[in-house]
């Protein structure tokens, strides 16, 4: 499995364990069609990816992960392995 | 001790990276805005949709007891970031119910204002209780007050929204609960305060 494929599965389990959900449960996450996203568990999830990934996104950067997709590239446009 | 069911509409509260303070007739523009952005906004009461509309709101509701509507905004500078309310204060049962939260899309305050809405409900008003009623089809609104913690109440509501029945849940906290809450959403706060600009 190459590196960015690895990326998106960690993404994946880090998700559905923020929003407490089987990680199968949504085909795509995205905060616009799962309701159990919600302001609460954004920041969950965003504190949670950056403890994992050692990143730290920036205040305009946290409202624009919001999907699975987005979070992916993200941590791509960061050269995160 | 201030009463509830005083008129004062001087409360303000300041958190750390975000605060409330009176909502007047100079917001009224950015409220009538944010609403007609916002996709939350379909959940709610229409509320006015023109700015004359808004201040004659506010007019009304400056003259009302028992209702306390705040502007959320940035500590650092002043930007508006939404607004919530406290409204319906039962001054002999010691509740209210808190609402109007509408929130700029890429706003980082819902968390903080919140608790500084428990703050002011608790510690400044003295309430005993305070409840939100929200749609079920709001689920995500649903979601963050379950997320929370924060108890459901068994029995579901019926709210009239511009003249829709419509199905509502109502999550209550308590007083008594409030202490456990707030600690356990101030290490968030002070980490979403680092981004806002703020020195937690």
């Amino acid at each position: 499995m190459s590196d960015a494929a690895e990326r998106a599965v960690e993404v994946r389990r880090i998700l559905a364990l923020a929003l407490r959900i089987p990680a199968d449960k949504y085909r795509r996450l995205d905060r616009e069609t799962v309701p159990e996203w919600d302001s609460l568990k954004h920041i969950e999830i965003v504190f949670a990816l950056e403890d994992r990934f050692g990143v730290e996104f920036s205040d305009t950067e946290i409202p624009a992960l919001v999907s699975d997709e987005a979070i992916v590239r993200a941590l791509a446009a960061r050269h995160v392995p | 001790m201030r009463s509830p069911l005083a008129m004062f509409h001087d409360i303000r509260a300041a958190g750390i990276a975000f605060g409330l303070r009176p909502a007047g007739h100079e917001d009224a523009e950015f409220i009538v805005a944010l609403r007609a952005l916002s996709k939350r906004t379909r959940f709610i009461h229409r509320g006015a949709t023109t700015v004359d509309a808004q201040r004659s709101w506010t007019d009304a509701y400056l003259a009302r007891p028992g209702d306390y509507y705040f502007l959320v905004h940035r500590l650092a500078d002043g930007g508006r970031e939404g607004t919530l309310g406290i409204y319906d204060v039962d001054a002999a049962g010691g509740t209210a119910e808190w609402g109007r939260w509408v929130l700029a899309a890429d706003s980082l305050a819902a968390i903080e204002s919140v608790a500084l809405m428990y703050r002011v409900a608790f510690d400044v008003l003295h309430l005993s209780s305070v409840y939100s009623r929200t749609l079920a089809g709001n689920e995500s609104v649903v979601s963050f007050h379950d997320s929370c913690g924060i108890p459901r109440e068994p029995t579901m509501r019926t709210l009239n929204v511009d003249g829709v029945a419509c199905a509502a849940i109502e999550h209550r906290l308590a007083r008594a609960d409030w202490p456990d809450l707030a600690q356990r959403l101030e290490p968030m706060i002070r980490r979403i305060a680092r981004r806002a600009g703020a020195s937690p």
